[in-house]
């Protein structure tokens, strides 16, 4: 297990620049924490002052530049990336053993800590970033959702969606009206012969709480299109537009941002 | 069938002579795989419509179930039951599992595939009616049966992702065993479930990209562009990217790649990753995968980065057990790539070539050998870059990664930011002239230009390639 040791030692030091100062404000007792030979311990303190952290700060900027990257583009472009940042750096610090793969839905995991993390957030900060935050976690999950049903093939979507377990939506508390400053839309449109999506239009959002339990698809489609009936953007037939988002949420491949 | 079949082909070889027996055999390919082998094979199922009419005379389909089943003790050679028993009323799972383990003729191979308490079906209402369980649980149970010691060949517990009809995309909670029963002939006894050694590729790839989000449509539609792709194998394990590997293999060759598997990490790998590997470099149908030689996650910490490893005996026999595992459920050649470092770990013993060697030889796999980082490191730790490519173990380098790094104060980095530079493409030549190098793959991930540029860089490589890979 020593050589487990020695590799967490060094990924705690590779990631976290208060660790790095921890250690070397208290010159080196921070590291006794992990089952080091005098020698490992040693050799860590002096390589610490040298190339070390030259890495670290690049293996930090990396990790936080990948966890930019992959968030979805309606945070990236409706959060300022100053905040995005300094949070980032809060979330590497605060869950340093959370993984991610590109692309991973797993990210949801970050989204979440982020809209926790607002409270601590300055001022400046719009007021729509908690609903874009939730918004894209929800949308993550439903995306990753597995659910299992019988479903005819000739069928565009299944007939009853089951809840995941990850869904645990709250209502959001900030519905985008059309044209808004600031408005958080969805365009919704045909390309080739799949739809594109650009996050988001709030009928999404309602989606995204009726769903939240398990739901039969037609009643909901009928409450969502009524409610947005007058939305243009939606086209002349706005129950076939709601029905036709509902079938992209659940079919794979089509929530892409 | 939800077992991947490398699970379960190596049985054909290690089986005693005798017919087989598969239990709920569905559409019975276990079975039909055995007959064409030449054996004798009974396939119970309660619906044998499903079972193809055009089988071999040495195959007979019975309709039944586990329970009603009375197989003859010590019989046969091989006893399969894959995802069955989780449809067993819990009353009946033990004494089903029973009479399955007694069919086994010394010697012979008792297959299970189950479903545990992971599976998402344990949640649901119709779980009261079923039985969940893992591998510990099927072996203590084996084990109670006075039915002799069962030896276990081959075991996986995960989730396997899968995507059929009538249920599309969804997960299974597996425990998959193949186990030998005692006795038999004691030199067939000897014989361990085999793990393929890395394969010589026999043709040449060429030269290409590493695959980026900034230009990967516009690749995609320009098939012919590049010789080979290199694809992240990490980016596609799960839905909705999950069959994104299949669709660029129907337009380019395909080199999975992958940064996560950390195979220097002193912990078994992860198996339910290991099978979405499994999977995802299938639709590859790839000569080879790779990752690097390094760990990048612990427990309590994921890097997000590439990390050396300490240069000693220790690593090279973890970096040995993780690939050994990695080779059980990936039946690809594995390849793994030399990285960039900026600090040498405590507790080195030997130097990085010496490691890479010992690594490369004791794990048994394939080099992917980075020019570019063996040349940064040789600048920033002072070696000389060609005598450490002579002390390489040329005959394993198949595939070679190119790009450009940047000075950051004393060392240069290995970013992927700028052109190869041509000190790299000269050491790229001199190891093309020394190593049987299948495929040349550039790579850039920031500060990336337009295409048409990247790929005339790719051109001035494809020339070079050229002219030692006629």
């Amino acid at each position: 297990m020593s050589a487990l040791q020695l590799q967490t030692a060094i990924a705690r030091l590779l990631t976290s620049a208060a660790f790095r100062e921890q250690v070397r404000r208290d010159g080196g007792e921070s590291l006794r924490a992990y089952e080091l030979t005098e020698a490992e311990h040693r050799e860590l303190l002096v390589l610490l002052e040298g190339r070390l952290e030259t890495y670290a700060r690049c293996v930090g900027a990396g990790k936080e530049d990948f966890l930019l990257g992959n968030l979805p583009a309606l945070v990236r472009t409706h959060v300022p990336e100053a905040l995005l940042r300094q949070a980032l750096r809060r979330f590497i610090e605060a869950r340093p053993g959370v993984r991610l793969h590109p692309r991973d839905a797993g990210l949801a995991v970050v989204l979440r800590w982020l809209e926790e993390d607002l409270p601590s957030w300055p001022a400046e900060t719009p007021a729509h970033a908690r609903d874009v935050l939730r918004f894209e976690r929800l949308r993550r999950e439903v995306s990753a959702a597995l659910p299992r049903y019988p479903h005819p093939k000739h069928l565009p979507m299944p007939e009853r969606l089951r809840r995941h377990p990850a869904w645990d939506a709250e209502r959001f508390s900030w519905d985008v009206p059309a044209g808004a400053p600031g408005e958080v839309s969805w365009l919704y449109k045909h390309k080739d012969c799949a739809a594109e999506i650009t996050p988001c239009h709030p009928v999404l959002a309602d989606l995204a709480r009726a769903f939240d339990q398990p739901a039969e698809v037609e009643p909901v489609v009928a409450a969502v299109a009524a409610k947005h009936q007058v939305d243009e953007r939606l086209g002349p037939d706005v129950p076939a537009a709601v029905r036709e988002v509902v079938g992209e949420l659940f079919r794979e491949g089509s929530l892409r941002s | 069938m939800t077992v991947p079949w490398h699970w379960l082909a190596p049985a054909f070889e290690l089986a005693p002579k005798g017919p087989v027996l598969e239990v709920g055999a569905g559409r019975a390919d276990v079975a039909l795989a055995w007959a064409r082998h030449g054996r004798s094979v009974l396939a119970l199922d309660l619906d044998v419509s499903r079972i193809t009419t055009r089988r071999p005379g040495r195959m007979h389909a019975r309709k039944g179930d586990l329970r009603t089943l009375r197989p003859r003790e010590r019989f046969y050679a091989a006893v399969h039951a894959h995802n069955v028993l989780q449809f067993l009323p819990r009353s009946d799972f033990e004494e089903s599992l029973r009479r399955l383990a007694a069919a086994v003729k010394p010697g012979g191979l008792l297959a299970l595939t189950a479903f545990n308490s992971r599976d998402p079906l344990a949640q649901a209402p119709e779980a009261e009616r079923m039985s969940f369980a893992g591998c510990d649980q099927l072996l203590a149970l084996l084990e109670g049966f006075d039915l002799g010691s069962f030896e276990v060949l081959f075991r996986f517990e995960g989730d396997v992702l899968e995507e059929h009809d009538p249920d599309g995309i969804h997960i299974h909670g597996q425990a998959h065993l193949v186990l030998r029963r005692h006795g038999g002939a004691p030199d067939r006894a000897k014989e361990r479930w085999p793990i393929p050694g890395p394969r010589a590729p026999e043709r040449n790839l060429g030269v290409g990209l590493s695959v980026r989000g900034a230009f990967e449509e516009e690749l995609f539609g320009r098939p012919g562009a590049v010789d080979v792709v290199e694809l992240m194998t990490d980016s596609f394990l799960y839905p909705p990217h999950h069959r994104e590997m299949e669709r660029w293999s129907e337009r380019f060759p395909v080199l999975p790649h992958a940064v996560t598997l950390s195979v220097g990490t002193p912990l078994p790998p992860d198996e339910t990753v290991l099978a979405g590997f499994a999977r995802v470099i299938g639709q590859a149908k790839a000569p080879w995968h790779s990752d690097h030689l390094c760990f990048s996650h612990v427990p309590e910490v994921d890097t997000a980065s590439l990390v050396p490893l300490a240069f000693t005996d220790e690593m090279v026999e973890v970096v040995a057990a993780n690939a050994r595992r990695i080779r059980e459920l990936v039946p690809v050649t594995l390849l793994l790539e030399n990285i960039a470092y900026y600090f040498r770990v405590p507790g080195g013993k030997m130097d990085e070539a010496e490691f890479i060697r010992k690594v490369v030889e004791r794990a048994d796999v394939g080099l992917l050998l980075d020019v570019t980082n063996l040349a940064l490191n040789a600048l920033n730790n002072g070696y000389d870059a060609q005598a450490f490519i002579d002390a390489l173990p040329l005959e394993r380098v198949w595939q070679l990664h190119v790009a450009g790094g940047e000075r950051y104060r004393d060392v240069v980095l290995d970013t992927h930011s700028q052109p190869v530079p041509a000190e790299v493409m000269k050491l790229v030549e001199y190891v093309l002239q020394r190593a049987p190098v299948r495929a040349i793959i550039l790579e850039r991930d920031v500060n990336i230009p337009p295409l048409e540029e990247l790929l005339s860089e790719v051109e001035a490589a494809r020339a070079l390639f050229r002219r030692y890979r006629r």
